[in-house]
């Protein structure tokens, strides 16, 4: 910790002495005025030391660092971050959650490298006041840090640090930033301490090799393109007609067509090609008037066929685009083309880990070979990992606006691949590309790119080639990893199944399905905007998802006025009951229609907005009652009447002399507290501008 | 246009088939053939003509989006070479030695 560094405090010696002295005394305090919390208070008081202790033998004692007890002394389990090797032997050290809170609290000397894109400057230094100054402005600096490490056990860091920082990147520099080894502690430090590594911890810290020879520093950008797999939402499957629920038991959802028995014949899905075809005008794609089903031909268990039927040079679509924002900025990526395939058999490896590698044996559920695919490849447009889940977001809410995929990321309904490469800036040609799959979340794509943009330009800045291969992203570690398989030939021998005959969509049904097409999610941002004056974020919280969308215009209808104070029932009030429910904001049991209601009730000053939004909103979610015969039959109608608030007033003033005292003295600032009395005494009900104007006019 | 036997092992491989040398030879001289009858007919007038990806002139079968019957699981278990309960069971998945 830096107060040596300072020698404001001395030795470590007097430190600890310090602060048993100041144990002691607090004991003796509170022993005196015999508190009921007096073990709290020690518990916390020996945890801030403790903490404090920890850390200063982290930052100064580097050979006392122990993993265990830097785990004790901080309350997290997590401190000593997490390691990331590269195949370089560049060692990097990350720490998330909680020990990126604790962190952020560390003075100066820390560089912060954020993992993130170009947009993100390479470097941050992040200074003690900069993190406490949001909360906690104007108190001492020890007392400040002191709280905030007491703050960071008492919720183990991660929620405090969303609280603090507030800054949307802010948050994620914080939650998922690596330290350079040497960087932890001051330069002039690293370079005296003499390297005595006796246990992990301290080895980690130690080792990471030397900064590499200056070299002229060449700047690279990501080169990134999607492809995303959306399984379709139809009743039965792509060629036959099983079912497609999700979740069943294996092997119970297969017939003679989907298992590839000899003799079978496959029939295309009329719903499967009218979803692939309305997904590719939503994204202003050209449509072929005739298109072709090929076979893939691969060898692994996962098709029963030892093919996929699949499209090949002929897609349903080509072209078209998707906008989307990231940062405040609206970006667009070209699509490359839009085709429609079946999905594969779940394999589940046996042996160690689930990995292919260990195991023994595989077994394989085919219940989701069969289900219809539609696969949407973008162009290599995006040029940092925060536009990739920006795009995959802006593409879940057009698919679910158009009703062909439920879009569950958990239940594997959208599957993502990305292509990554990286070029120096200002070269046209592409670099060497890497495919890297299995990322489950938005989050986890945003996480492998950020992980290989920093791999990549790691290997070509220390004059290695990079190869073109497959990369499984790993979740746990947050690192790509290579050369597990080798692919199998991309020699898939594709040829035009013979089973199945071109499709060549009649102009009719499609003008019919360019007319089913809703309204966008992009122009419906726009129009919310537009029409009823909302926020960016808040049109986008609605639109998000289409049904929220849809139940709030319907509110809108329902109520005839303006959509701002009605988004906010949806957006704040609906979703907070939802939240806890742990459903959308539109199905927590309050109808559009009463949500308009309810708008009437606060304009017609028949109920307080805090009541309205309170005790009545919950009444009307769990009996689906009427908002109004629910504020009438419960008494909890808005008084306004002078003459009856007039008399709690009274009451109020009469009850609390010294308050009025020091209002009358000209201090103002009571006056919210009495105005809180009169609440208190009619159980909320009262109008709060004529409570205002009754005490104004008494004091 | 002959084909190199390098070129057909390539074709086995991709196929997992295991061929001798004999056999390599015999569908070389196969292929080719094969190959150069395609050959023959490139050299046709055949710019107006587009490719055929299927004999019969059809377009459009297609099925309803409905859910028929398919409780197979069982029988096409019980007839599957290896099981593991509800799960059909295959041999180690190994990597493609390309």
């Amino acid at each position: 910790m830096n107060l040596f560094r300072r020698r404001i405090w001395g030795d470590r010696g007097t430190w600890i002495a310090v602060l048993v002295a100041t144990v002691a005394v607090v004991d003796a305090w509170i022993m005196r005025h015999n508190a009921p919390w007096r073990t709290y208070v020690l518990i916390i008081w020996v945890v801030i030391v403790a903490w404090l202790l920890g850390y200063t033998e982290l930052r100064i004692g580097r050979k006392q660092i122990r993993r265990g007890r830097d785990a004790m002394f901080l309350g997290l389990a997590a401190f000593v971050g997490e390691e990331r090797v590269d195949p370089t032997g560049e060692r990097t050290r990350v720490w998330s959650g909680t020990a990126a809170g604790a962190l952020a609290f560390e003075p100066e000397g820390i560089k912060w490298v954020p993992k993130f894109g170009d947009d993100e400057p390479g470097e941050i230094s992040l200074q003690w006041s900069d993190v406490y100054s949001w909360r906690i402005g104007g108190v001492l600096p020890f007392l400040g840090r002191a709280s905030g490490y007491l703050l960071f056990t008492l919720y183990g860091g991660r929620e405090l640090v969303f609280a603090i920082y507030g800054v949307r990147n802010w948050r994620r520099t914080v939650r998922e930033a690596a330290i350079v080894g040497p960087t932890l502690l001051a330069p002039e430090a690293a370079a005296a301490a003499p390297v005595e590594a006796t246990d992990t911890a301290a080895e980690h810290f130690a080792a990471a090799p030397p900064p590499p020879a200056a070299a002229p520093e060449v700047e690279y950008e990501a080169v990134i393109g999607l492809e995303c797999h959306v399984e379709l939402a139809t009743e039965s499957k792509m060629f036959c007609g099983c079912t497609t629920t999700f979740g069943t038991a294996p092997n119970t959802q297969v017939c003679a067509v989907c298992t590839g028995q000899p003799g079978t014949l496959p029939v295309p899905n009329r719903k499967a090609i009218e979803h692939t075809l309305r997904i590719g005008m939503a994204l202003g794609g050209t449509i072929a008037p005739t298109s072709l089903f090929h076979r893939k031909n691969y060898f692994y268990p996962d098709m029963p066929k030892n093919y996929q039927i699949s499209q090949y040079d002929v897609p349903m679509v080509t072209g078209g685009s998707l906008e989307y924002d990231v940062n405040g900025e609206t970006r667009r990526c070209r699509v490359h083309r839009v085709h429609l395939e079946e999905d594969t058999g779940k394999t589940r490896h046996g042996g160690e880990g689930g990995r292919i590698a260990d195991s023994e044996h595989s077994l394989i559920d085919y219940n989701r070979a069969g289900i219809p695919l539609v696969e949407i490849v973008s162009e290599a447009d995006l040029r940092s990992p925060d536009e990739a889940p920006a795009y995959l977001a802006e593409l879940r809410t057009l698919l679910l606006t158009l009703g062909v995929s439920d879009v569950r990321l958990e239940e594997g309904s959208l599957r993502c691949d990305a292509n990554i490469s990286i070029r120096p800036k200002g070269q046209e040609e592409f670099g060497v590309k890497v495919e890297v799959k299995n990322m489950n979340s938005l989050r986890s794509v945003q996480r492998a790119l950020a992980f290989e943009i920093e791999r990549q330009t790691e290997e070509a800045k220390g004059g290695r080639t990079l190869i073109q291969e497959t990369r499984h992203f790993d979740e746990s570690s947050g690192r790509t990893i290579g050369g597990r398989t080798k692919e199998f030939s991309a020699d898939y021998r594709y040829f035009p199944d013979p089973d199945l005959v071109p499709l060549s969509p009649p102009q009719g049904w499609l003008d019919d399905i360019r007319a089913s097409i809703p309204e966008l999610p992009t122009a419906r941002r726009r129009r919310f905007v537009r029409e009823h004056e909302l926020r960016d974020e808040d049109a986008r919280t609605l639109v998000d998802d289409p049904k929220l969308a849809d139940a709030f215009e319907d509110a809108v209808r329902a109520y005839a006025g303006a959509g701002k104070p009605i988004a906010r029932w949806y957006n704040e009030d609906l979703a907070q009951l939802g939240n806890d429910k742990g459903v959308a904001p539109q199905d927590v049991g309050v109808t559009p229609a009463h949500v308009a209601e309810l708008q009437r009730l606060v304009d017609e000053q028949k109920v307080t907005i805090s009541l309205a939004k309170g005790d009545v909103l919950k009444r009307v979610a769990e009996t689906g009652q009427d908002p109004r015969s629910v504020v009438e039959s419960s008494g909890l109608t808005q008084i306004a009447d002078e003459g009856e608030l007039g008399a709690v007033v009274d009451e109020v003033i009469a009850a609390n002399p010294d308050v009025v005292e020091r209002i009358r003295g000209g201090n103002e600032g009571p006056k919210g507290f009495l105005v809180g009395e009169v609440m208190k005494r009619t159980r909320g009900k009262a109008n709060a501008q004529v409570v205002q104007k009754l005490l104004g006019e008494r004091l | 246009m002959a084909i190199s036997s390098e070129d057909v092992q390539h074709v086995a491989r991709l196929a997992r088939l295991e061929l001798t040398d004999a056999e390599v030879e015999l569908f070389r001289d196969q292929l080719s053939a094969v190959l150069e009858r395609a050959q023959r007919i490139q050299q046709l007038p055949l710019a107006d003509v587009p490719p055929t990806a299927h004999p019969v002139p059809l377009t459009n079968v297609w099925r309803e989006d409905v859910v028929e019957p398919c409780e197979m699981g069982e029988p096409i278990l019980a007839n599957a070479p290896d099981r593991d309960g509800e799960f059909f069971r295959v041999p180690r998945i190994l990597e493609d030695a390309e």
